[in-house]
């Protein structure tokens, strides 16, 4: 089956800074993919050349097989809603809606009950009327979603949906958008920098950073098998520890760390890495077991941080130095200032790479 | 005395002031107004005795009236033009880069530091080149020069309040560029550029120097005739017009404030935004 969007060694630069880097990317029909990376990674750039609304440098465009490069936005038929909503402001909720119907000249009687339905998928069925400045920021995003859902669009291209809208409003919206998105089963693609919303809407998730496609995956395998060590420390939190390969035998590596010890570590991304290679090593604030010690042991709490559910423990290690450590153990069991515990890292969930 | 005190007599003093250079600046008008309601024979501050026979010789002499016809199509044809022109011009130059659009932004608004007579005197000389001289044409092009640096900024200032993801839409939605133009970027520039024709009107209405080389006995505007009149006679009939003139275009600029954001091109800060 071919791709619903298919983007082949597309390259945009401003100036002389590539934007976006010969980057090739498939998106499956009816999947949910989640563009995600820091701002200036090339994120927004990327769904601007998917829209229409900037010139592809090199490389092509295909959408359902056809190349797109040189269509205009209007020629494209895609669904867009952008970071503020982008409303008509001088149109009526009823009249942003029909906008793009009126556009396809479809007949008065069609457009009333199409606009209808679309209003209705987002719950704002009989709000036709009101005038977009009437509305809140969650009612607004709702209109922008009917007005490019009710044309049917090949592609529906979201930019920061929810990044205007306050924080109970936006998990509330994440469920929202993915349910009706699952429903219409249309395929989308969403711009983020927000990796707790990439995670939590997306069927998969292509992280950028300055213009390079670092890896695609689904959520849970970004998390827990990241490819590059970009994507180990920007999804999610995570410890750093520095170190050099001693050697590499099939699924495991031996590395030495700072103060001489050795351990070993899953091969993964050094596995074709020659002896005495600097490697950097990421283990996640849960991979690491941490309990109260009576006697001295070298760690001592540095600072506690309240999470609710769980809490994140700032240890100063003699052998590690600085490491965040998530126990989920009650607060009320208290973990103080300047109180020694004993740690242990699970070294076999380690993500190892070249520094 | 104590700290509040202090702020109380602080807080009147500024008050003062403020009233003081308000008064200072109606201080023309005052006097003018005043003085339009004398029963006397010549232009006097304070005036003796009240009468409104002015306002009557005011509105009934027969130049003062062709002069109204002539200013009121003066100025509608110089708005008209100078608001298709500057708006024109104000999307171009928001809009588009291109090499030496600072030298043309430059130029576009370098009328507002020429002495208007000059410009009067120099299409004057073009105009007799041309052989068309003294007439509406000639009079109107001399306005519109004046007045399209405003209009451009008034449409400027509605443009970059347009959020160009709103065309983007548009243009996702299906819409071609000139609908998007006709459909979007046009009912969301009319108040600017509303404004602009509005603001364009009155500053060609009450135009006098750039008129005053261009003009001639048959084509002169109201303020050419005024002066001409000032010039023969001393009776209060020029301060009575002058009082109506003032009273109309303050009512269109309280209106252009209120419902057109006139107010952008002509005070400090911009609350719209």
């Amino acid at each position: 089956m071919t791709p619903a969007v298919d983007l082949q060694s597309v390259t945009k630069q401003y100036g002389g800074l590539k934007a976006v880097d010969n980057l090739s990317l498939r998106v499956e029909h009816g999947e949910m993919l989640t563009l995600l990376g820091p701002s200036g990674g090339g994120k927004t750039t990327l769904l601007n050349m998917i829209a229409g609304f900037a010139k592809v440098d090199s490389g092509n465009v295909l959408i359902d097989n056809e190349n797109v490069k040189q269509l205009p936005p209007h020629l494209r038929s895609l669904g867009v809603v952008f970071q503020n909503y982008a409303l008509f402001p001088h149109m009526s909720v009823g009249g942003n809606v029909a906008f793009g119907l009126k556009m396809r000249k479809v007949s008065g009687a069609e457009v009333k009950e199409r606009v209808a339905v679309a209003l209705d998928l987002v719950r704002l069925g009989g709000m036709e009327a009101r005038k977009p400045s009437q509305l809140s920021g969650g009612q607004r995003q709702r209109v922008a979603l009917a007005r490019a859902l009710v044309i049917n669009p090949a592609v529906l291209l979201l930019d920061e949906p929810l990044s205007a809208l306050d924080k109970n409003l936006r998990a509330q919206m994440q469920l929202e958008l993915k349910q009706i998105q699952r429903r219409i089963g249309v395929t989308t693609i969403c711009v983020t920098h927000d990796q707790g919303e990439a995670l939590s809407m997306s069927d998969r998730v292509a992280v950028l950073s300055q213009g390079v496609l670092q890896q695609v995956a689904t959520p849970t395998e970004l998390y827990n098998a990241p490819a590059t060590p970009f994507v180990a420390s920007f999804v999610g939190e995570t410890n750093r520890l520095n170190g050099t390969l001693v050697g590499v035998s099939g699924e495991h590596a031996s590395v030495a760390l700072g103060d001489g010890s050795r351990v070993t570590v899953p091969s993964g991304g050094i596995s074709g890495s020659p002896a005495n290679t600097p490697v950097v090593l990421f283990i996640r604030p849960e991979e690491v077991a941490i309990e109260p010690s009576d006697i001295a042991t070298g760690n001592v709490v540095q600072a506690t941080v309240f999470q609710g559910a769980h809490v994140d423990v700032v240890v100063d290690t003699k052998r590690f130095g600085t490491l965040t450590i998530r126990s989920s153990q009650r607060v009320d069991l208290g973990w103080e200032e300047g109180m020694p515990v004993k740690i242990d890292i699970r070294w076999d969930k380690v993500h190892a790479f070249p520094a | 005395m104590n700290w509040h005190a202090k702020a109380a007599i602080a807080r009147s003093c500024a008050w003062l002031f403020i009233a003081f250079v308000l008064l200072y600046l109606m201080l023309p008008t005052i006097i003018i107004a005043t003085a339009s309601v004398s029963s006397q024979e010549t232009l006097a501050f304070p005036p003796a005795g009240f009468s409104m026979q002015w306002y009557e010789r005011a509105i009934s002499y027969p130049d003062f009236q062709s002069a109204f016809k002539n200013s009121l199509f003066i100025s509608l044809g110089t708005s008209t033009l100078a608001t298709a022109l500057g708006t024109a011009y104000a999307y171009v130059l928001e809009r588009h880069n291109f090499p030496g659009k600072k030298l043309i932004t430059a130029a576009l608004l370098s009328p507002l530091v020429i002495p208007h007579f000059i410009i009067g005197l120099a299409v004057l000389i073009f105009a007799v080149q041309l052989g068309y001289v003294r007439s509406f044409e000639t009079i109107i092009l001399v306005h519109i020069m004046i007045v399209v640096p405003f209009v451009v900024r008034s449409v400027l200032v509605s443009l970059r309040m347009i959020d160009t993801d709103v065309e983007r839409a548009a243009s996702s939605l299906g819409a071609t560029p000139f609908t998007v133009f006709t459909h979007v970027t046009l009912p969301l520039l009319a108040p600017g550029i509303f404004g602009g024709w509005l603001f364009a009107s009155i500053l060609s209405f009450t135009e006098f120097s750039g008129s005053l080389f261009v003009s001639t006995q048959s084509t002169q505007p109201l303020p050419v005739a005024m002066f001409t009149y000032i010039r023969d006679f001393a009776d209060p009939t020029m301060a009575a017009l002058s009082t109506i003139i003032i009273g109309v275009v303050a009512i269109l600029l309280v209106i252009g404030a209120k419902w057109f954001g006139l107010s952008s091109i002509i005070s400090v800060h911009d609350d719209a935004h």
